[in-house]
């Protein structure tokens, strides 16, 4: 028998696993969190917890506006 | 007292001792103010990612320091005047959240060297075992031909 709906996965935030701080200086790290045109990533892809998600989304805007991630990309 | 942490980025096209004279300038108004600069860390110059003032790339500077509240405004105020400085940025600290994320990072490197210390032990044990097995397995190849 096939299921007709296929659930993904469920992710779990990964800074809930290492609790580790989030940080708009590391941009590094939070380009993983977005897009190639420099969007911010939805909870969905990015599978973090929403309190989480909060800061991040509050950390890619520090970091844009210090110019350490682009607010948008045409590469 | 609370604790911020200043980062700005400055105009990287003037002469480098223009750039330690905005950085010593900036930490003047803090220590004239009250305040008390705990820890500065030039990171140097950097590309930016995107236009800044016409320019793709500044002289960043990170500030921690303690201040009374109203120093940040007079902070901002000089900031905003001098046009060597083309961003800034001051946020509060949140010292809690710092202690426990290192708290954790140290729990974490304890957790990986007892780890790895146990992968070598397994391993060695693994090997001391392959030898004593090997002359077994020759006999049951014996045994299947």
């Amino acid at each position: 028998m096939k299921r007709e709906m296929r659930r993904p996965k469920k992710k779990v935030c990964s800074f809930c696993v290492d609790k580790s701080l989030i940080d708009y200086k590391d941009a590094n790290r939070l380009k993983r969190y977005v897009t190639e045109r420099g969007k911010i990533l939805p909870r969905r892809i990015t599978g973090c917890c929403a309190a989480h998600q909060r800061e991040l989304t509050v950390a890619i805007k520090r970091a844009r506006h210090m110019a350490l991630l682009p607010y948008t990309s045409n590469e | 007292m609370k604790k911020y942490e200043l980062l700005f980025l400055i105009d990287s096209s003037i002469e480098n001792e223009k750039i330690d004279e905005v950085v010593a300038k900036i930490s003047d108004v803090i220590k004239n103010n009250g305040g008390n600069v705990t820890e500065l860390n030039n990171w140097g110059k950097k590309k930016t990612a995107y236009e800044v003032n016409k320019k793709w790339e500044g002289f960043y500077s990170l500030i921690n320091f303690e201040a009374p509240a109203e120093l940040i405004k007079e902070l901002e105020r000089v900031m905003r005047i001098d046009e060597r400085v083309m961003k800034f940025l001051v946020v509060k600290v949140d010292e809690k959240k710092i202690a426990q994320a290192e708290f954790f990072a140290q729990k974490r490197k304890e957790r990986e060297a007892a780890r790895s210390a146990r992968f070598a032990a397994e391993r060695a044990a693994a090997e001391e075992a392959e030898k004593a097995s090997q002359p077994v397995e020759s006999t049951q190849t014996e045994v299947q031909e």
